[in-house]
């Protein structure tokens, strides 16, 4: 009788081994293949399957926070009313300004043989989450296929009155896609200094609040970067399009052993009050979608 | 154990729905608790291996699914843990505190281990965590103050998450 309970116990014991070595060797296989993503189809299905109850929670959530905050809003929003009346003067003389430069503007690039510009189709989409893993810095937008929305379009954002690159798009759900900012780790950006010209890689550090890195910057560009100085995406690589705003210079590494200098920049976007982006595409490559 | 997976594999998701999008309202430093975790070693506890790396597995999969992390990354993982938490099972009293303090502290470290692990084997390929920035910290923090309650909570429906005892 005891010899038999043995047995079973064993048994059970192998049983569980036999089942944990299966579930280990699935993953790592699963694992091995996505991370040189073969099967992203399969992953944006699941992705597709649980959007709708992530909206839902997440309109529950703004809901309740939306109005708790708008009771505080109201006496704000009376005190700014007055400031605005104040700036929207100040507005109006810079518009003044700002039109005749347009036009300046306009003539010169007829000049320069530039008036051809290319156009952008935009697919507005609301930030609804983020990644449930703290490791992976990905937003949730409430934009999917449904909408248009493809992997690697761009995603931009409006924010202090300038248009600055946020990430892209890395995965996408039926209604909701998966948007990697361009502070991930895993973001690469080829970039350039708006007005030196000179070229670097820009990566993120997986934290918002971490600077952006700019490798690669050629050691002549120390004496010609201040900080201060914009940097721009420069086009290369294909996804990402030219002259979009990626951040500013914060601090120059330069190392005597390197054949190159690193440039730290502050993002141009402030990614704790992001709220609305919008996904970018070259409209001559994109069927219209309403 | 269908049943118990199924139940814990359907809180388990609630779990990670709360966590990107409510839980991301109060993070600290943009880090946020890791609930899916504090319920995978309180299922695998009380049932053992064979209920913890299913689920494990299944929950993972399905965190897979819905973040960006790469197809297995957490399955991988969460197995790996649920099977540990498993080995466990009834080898110390369950109290209302100390041991779920104990064991989170345990299951958020080997997460960790197993996540640089990883991160090794795939040359890089998938983010560890960096024990210099607070996000580690903050998340063990979270996790230790989180799991009394929520092992309370779970509690409430032993019945359908441990109907039967395995041997």
């Amino acid at each position: 009788m005891r010899s038999e309970e043995n047995t079973s116990l064993q048994r059970k014991k192998n049983l569980d081994f036999y089942v944990f070595l299966i579930l280990t060797i699935v993953s790592l296989g699963l694992l091995l293949l996505s991370t040189r993503s073969f099967i992203l189809n399969i992953q944006e299905l699941g992705l597709s399957a649980f959007s709708g109850v992530r909206a839902g929670i997440s309109a529950v959530g703004s809901t309740v926070s939306g109005t708790v905050g708008s009771i505080q809003e109201l006496s704000k929003l009376r005190k700014d009313y007055i400031d605005l009346l104040k700036r929207l003067d100040q507005i109006e003389i810079i518009q003044r300004d700002a039109s005749q430069i347009k036009i300046e503007n306009v003539h010169l690039r007829e000049q320069l043989g530039f008036s051809e510009t290319i156009k952008y189709r935009k697919v507005p989409a609301r930030i609804i989450g983020k990644d449930s893993d703290n490791l992976f810095s990905a937003f949730v937008i409430n934009k999917g296929s449904k909408q248009g929305i493809k992997r690697n379009m761009i995603v931009i954002a409006y924010q202090s009155g300038m248009q600055a690159l946020v990430g892209k798009v890395v995965q996408v759900g039926f209604s909701q896609s998966l948007m990697m900012p361009i502070y991930d780790s895993n973001s690469f950006i080829s970039a350039r200094f708006s007005v030196t010209r000179y070229e670097g890689l820009v990566s993120g550090q997986g934290n918002p609040d971490r600077f952006l890195l700019m490798r690669y910057v050629k050691k002549r560009a120390r004496e010609e970067i201040k900080y201060g100085d914009q940097v721009i995406t420069s086009g290369l690589g294909g996804i990402y399009p030219p002259d979009l705003i990626i951040g500013r210079v914060a601090r120059i590494v330069n190392r005597d052993y390197e054949t190159s200098i690193d440039v730290e920049l502050e993002s141009s976007v402030d990614f704790s009050r992001l709220e609305y982006v919008f996904a970018v595409e070259k409209e001559s490559e994109a069927p219209i979608h309403d | 154990m269908t049943r118990t997976v199924f139940w814990a594999w359907a809180l388990s998701i609630c779990a990670a729905l709360i966590q990107s999008t409510l839980l991301t309202r109060i993070a600290i430093f943009h880090t946020i608790p890791d609930l899916t975790l504090i319920i995978l070693i309180y299922i695998s506890y009380i049932n053992g291996t064979m209920t913890g790396q299913t689920l494990g597995f299944i929950s993972g999969l399905t965190l897979d699914f819905i973040s960006a992390a790469p197809l297995g990354f957490n399955a991988l993982i969460r197995t790996i843990i649920g099977a540990t938490a498993g080995l466990l099972k009834g080898t110390f009293f369950l109290d209302i505190v100390i041991l779920p303090i104990a064991l989170i502290i345990v299951g958020t470290l080997l997460k960790v281990m197993l996540v640089i692990f990883v991160h090794f084997l795939f040359a890089g390929a998938v983010p560890a965590y960096d024990l210099r920035i607070p996000m580690f910290w903050i998340e063990l923090a979270y996790n230790v103050v989180l799991a009394p309650f929520l092992f309370a909570f779970l509690n409430l429906f032993r019945s359908v998450l441990n109907p039967r005892k395995e041997n």
